[in-house]
């Protein structure tokens, strides 16, 4: 038999890893499967939490069709160009921090018997890098088991 | 395939949220390793399928509802589905028609007048009436050429006139429009045009049958074919090939108060008296038919008589003018019913012994006198003239249907009768204040009477199911005022009972002469609905 996942840091269920990074500031780090050709990949652990903070992150307020809860005011502050300048992006920040965390304890209160590594404690905005074409904000996130994560979430701004 | 899709909107989000919970739990048990209860398995796999289970679960009940005539009334049904399920019964939806009658073009001299086809006639209301032939007004019988040729004839008030047909330009019962009503070109011009007037009532209009009327319909079909109980009855009269268009059916039978007929030959209530409605509004056609003079009197007006056959408008209601082209229209008309039981080729006729037994019945004959002022003709000198009925038809095919050894009961016979007609008349008062928009008064007439037009046997209504109805048509700050009915009912012995009411609509109760809410019905005609609105002046508070 195949072996189905060989992941480095072995954790809880995976998740499909849809998002790509690059160097230092690389958004998840890659678990390989070979489940599936075509080099697909999956991510657990902290990886996976990662890419779950960054999708609500990304998905604007009320884009998810019949779940007008999900997402966060970010995305929808970058389209309309409220993210131009370091203030701004921070403001526009904490107003999402707030949606994220709410989102993830009404998972908690949905699934109450969340493994520890799959529940975020907390999210902090360490440093925003903002010029004419981009975004760039430096997040780091703790799981409830205590560990921790830091990642580049990128905007294109033009 | 009638399971497709059409689009994903408009599914509730709380039943979503639940199956996407249901599923995520469900696929969670199966302990396959991977991540489902957030993530993007969950968000692009299991949430999809959430919303399509969704939306194919409420399809799927729609379908259900639309296949099966016992719970199709419970909610949301398919048209096209509905209209396979009818056709599984031998039924099909009803489409919209116009209303069609007859016009009378006057003018004053004594030449030809073309009416091409397409020409527009309008009423007052702007109710609007093509022609779909063209016609000719011609001078002389000789230049008659074609069925759409007509001879001008010199009336009673020294004019020309002749009729050509036409159609009203909406389907439904608003194009229904009363004889005698003026009307107006509005493409073309007639030089020695006196005036334009409906001769034969426009009747026929309808909507396209709607889903729960064919489901009313279809539900109709699904007892036996057989005259044994009251919804077979229904069901027998209703199939396709006998009266598809069937609105209500009530039977009369053994042990009921109003089975006079049987009672009366001594056969303690034995039978059957079956009333039945198959068009909203009565029919009007008109039927040349020969007067002749009976008495001339003293005073120099002739008095004439007309005899109706059982055939002529078999059952009908009322007899709305004689009149001869020559003569004009006949006055004081009386009508006297009678009737004719004589033997029918293939049919076993129920036995009638009283007159007023055989009324509204394909039985039924009639006498009607009527005056003329003219002093041209002697007693016993005979003129054409169309005598203008109002009938509900399907009466004469219902009773051949019972009368036929395949259907008929063996234990008693059967009569059809039309239903006894109450017609109504609606005065609405809307109160609104100054700066609200009036609204349309056509919808809402029409609205009024289908809802009397389509109660069934109802035998009363109340005023605010009347007022209800009215209020889905107004605007913010406008409101039904006062309600007026006025009732006429015709009934049998050739009386008619009128009453006026505000508060609820009832059938005269008369078992003794067959009158009550078994056998009668509300006929509304919207154009025997008024509206008017009043301005509200009250202070502001603010």
């Amino acid at each position: 038999m195949n072996s189905v996942f060989n992941f480095p840091d072995y954790g809880d269920d995976v998740d499909v890893k849809f998002m790509k990074g690059g160097g230092n500031t690389e958004l998840l780090l890659r678990v390989s499967q070979d489940l599936f050709s075509g080099g697909s990949e999956a991510v657990s652990g902290i990886q996976k939490l990662v890419q779950q903070v960054t999708l609500r992150l990304l998905t604007p307020q009320g884009g998810q069709a019949y779940e007008p809860d999900e997402g966060a005011q970010l995305m929808t502050d970058v389209l309309a160009g409220r993210t131009r300048t370091t203030e701004q992006a921070r403001r526009s920040f904490a107003q999402a921090r707030d949606d994220v965390l709410r989102q993830f304890a009404n998972d908690v209160a949905t699934y109450p018997d969340a493994p520890p590594s799959e529940v975020l404690a907390n999210l902090e905005l360490l440093r925003v890098s903002v010029d004419r074409d981009s975004l760039y904000l430096y997040v780091k996130i703790v799981s409830l088991a205590g560990v921790s994560s830091v990642f580049n979430v990128p905007f294109n701004l033009t | 395939m009638p399971i497709d899709l059409q689009n994903l909107d408009g599914l509730g989000e709380t039943a979503v949220q639940a199956r996407l919970l249901r599923l995520t739990e469900l696929v969670d048990g199966l302990g396959v390793g991977s991540s489902v209860k957030r993530g993007f398995i969950r968000d692009h796999v299991l949430r999809l399928h959430a919303i399509l289970g969704e939306a194919y679960s409420q399809r799927l009940d729609i379908v259900g509802r639309s296949l099966n005539p016992l719970i199709a009334s419970s909610g949301e049904v398919d048209t096209d589905i509905v209209g396979l399920t009818a056709a599984t019964y031998g039924l099909s939806r009803q489409d919209a028609s116009f209303a069609a009658g007859t016009i009378r073009i006057e003018v004053s001299d004594d030449q030809s007048v073309i009416i091409p086809s397409g020409t527009v006639l309008a009423a007052t209301d702007n109710r609007s009436y093509r022609t779909s032939q063209s016609f000719i007004g011609r001078t002389l019988a000789a230049e008659i050429q074609t069925n759409t040729d007509r001879q001008l004839v010199r009336n009673a008030d020294g004019n020309y006139e002749f009729l050509i047909e036409a159609t009203a330009t909406l389907a439904g019962l608003s194009g229904n429009l009363v004889a005698g009503t003026e009307l107006q070109l509005t493409s073309i011009n007639i030089r020695s045009l006196v005036r334009i007037t409906v001769a034969t009532e426009f009747t026929g209009g309808r909507l396209e049958e709607t889903d729960s009327q064919l489901i009313s319909r279809i539900r109709g079909q699904l007892p036996a074919k057989t005259l044994s109980t009251r919804a077979s009855i229904a069901a027998t009269l209703s199939q396709v090939s006998i009266l598809p268009g069937l609105l209500a059916v009530s039977s009369i039978g053994y042990g009921d108060e109003e089975m006079v007929r049987s009672r009366r030959r001594g056969a303690d209530g034995r039978g059957v008296d079956v009333y039945l409605r198959t068009q909203p509004l009565a029919e009007t056609t008109q039927f040349l038919l020969k007067a002749e003079v009976t008495e001339v009197r003293s005073d120099g007006h002739l008095v004439w008589s007309v005899a109706i056959g059982r055939d002529v408008a078999p059952g009908f209601y009322r007899v709305l003018s004689v009149r001869a082209a020559e003569l004009g229209d006949f006055t004081d008309l009386v009508v006297t019913r009678g009737r004719d039981t004589s033997p029918i080729e293939g049919e076993l006729s129920p036995l009638i012994t009283d007159n007023v037994d055989a009324v509204f019945s394909r039985y039924q004959t009639a006498t009607v006198t009527g005056v003329t002022a003219s002093r041209e003709y002697i007693v016993g000198n005979t003129v054409n003239v169309n005598v203008t009925l109002s009938y509900m038809p399907g009466v004469q095919t219902a009773q051949q249907t019972v009368n036929s050894r395949r259907y008929r009961f063996v234990g008693g016979d059967t009569l059809v009768r039309a239903a006894i007609p109450t017609y109504v008349s609606v005065g609405i008062d809307i109160h609104a204040k100054p700066s609200a928009a009036l609204p349309d008064p056509q919808p809402i007439k029409d609205a009024v009477a289908a809802m009397f037009n389509e109660s069934g046997f109802a035998g009363r209504l109340h005023g605010s199911r009347v007022a209800s109805t009215i209020h889905r048509f107004l605007p913010a700050g406008a409101d039904v005022g006062s309600l007026s009915f006025v009732l006429e009912t015709l009934l049998p012995n050739g009386e008619i009972k009128r009453v006026r009411t505000k508060d609820h609509i009832d059938v005269p109760n008369l078992p003794n002469i067959a009158v009550s809410s078994r056998t009668s019905i509300f006929l509304c005609d919207p154009a025997a609905i008024s509206i008017a609105a009043y301005a509200e002046t009250l202070p502001e508070l603010i």
